[in-house]
């Protein structure tokens, strides 16, 4: 896919299965296209202590096989990253893998959520807040 | 707004109270776990009280006590008709170790001595956290953050007033 037609992708994103409605992923967001024995050989997991299924996804396995079935010839697998704003002030970085299907992004998996490294240094400045305004109001926050 | 009673973790053989929610993200990118009982107490929002476990740099999941939704709330005893959901239930085949490969993001361990109570989620101040920063359910660094010094008697646990469990 050249790099005109990848700008000119459309999100459809119409989730075949319980998602969140609102998140799309665009064509800003995709990064490389990879076949599926690729991405199932780089996500596999493994657990020294077999506490988890030794297979694409671990646990999100039977997620991913209903993507995957929902496949067809034509379609292509994009790894994507987006960054999702969750919230007030909570941002995540959202990583998966985006079906492309001529000129839309039809529907994606999601496989991973990392919430944005400051998450927890905003966490602390919140309760300061609510810390002050605890003691400013003798303690109710109501 | 209510306190949010913790998670709780098993760092080197000691039980520690855990202001995460790591199976949140679970759901999220689709495990598909059942609806869990949010009425049994208001400090249980969440449905579930996980114990979760660092062992060997990694973050396992290795019990949970969840009340199954009834769908009935007009007594105590219809609302807990829906019974208990074990581990195995929830990730059949794992009944005592569940790897969190799904969680990213960083884990806090209030420690020490209270320094302040708040009644709301998981804001009660504490004189440290342990941040325990997590990729993949592994674990990548571990930092203290130094919250200040406890007013003499403060209660040295994590509390969360007026709740209650069936």
């Amino acid at each position: 896919m050249d790099q005109s037609t990848l700008e000119k992708l459309q999100p459809v994103n119409v989730p075949p299965w319980d998602g969140d409605p609102l998140f799309r992923v665009t064509s800003a967001d995709l990064i490389r296209s990879h076949d599926v024995a690729t991405i199932e050989a780089r996500e596999t997991v493994h657990d020294p202590l077999g506490a988890a299924p030794a297979q694409p996804f671990g646990f999100l396995y039977p997620t991913w096989l209903k993507f995957r079935g929902d496949l067809k010839g034509h379609d292509e697998l994009w790894l994507f990253k987006s960054t999702y704003k969750v919230g007030w002030r909570i941002h995540e970085i959202r990583f998966g893998y985006a079906k492309v299907t001529g000129s839309t992004i039809e529907w994606h998996f999601m496989a991973e959520v990392i919430e944005i490294p400051n998450n927890m240094e905003i966490f602390f400045k919140e309760r300061e807040k609510l810390l002050s305004k605890k003691r400013n109001s003798g303690g109710s926050l109501d | 707004m209510t306190a949010q009673a913790p998670e709780s973790i098993e760092i080197d053989g000691e039980s520690q109270a855990l202001c995460s929610e790591p199976l949140a993200m679970y759901n999220a990118l689709g495990g598909g776990l059942p609806e869990f009982e949010g009425f049994w107490s208001t400090a249980i929002r969440r449905g579930y009280l996980g114990t979760w476990e660092i062992k060997g740099d990694r973050l396992y999941l290795i019990a949970i006590k969840a009340l199954k939704k009834s769908g009935r709330y007009e007594t105590a005893d219809e609302i807990l008709s829906g019974g208990y959901a074990d581990l195995g239930e929830l990730f059949p085949g794992y009944p005592n170790r569940v790897f969190a490969h799904w969680y990213s993001g960083t884990l806090r361990i209030p420690q020490g001595k209270e320094i302040e109570y708040v009644h709301a989620g998981f804001a009660s101040e504490f004189e440290r956290d342990l941040l325990i920063q997590v990729e993949k359910g592994v674990v990548t660094n571990t930092t203290i953050r130094h919250n200040g010094e406890a007013p003499d008697g403060a209660p040295d646990s994590y509390r969360v007033a007026a709740w209650w469990t069936p």
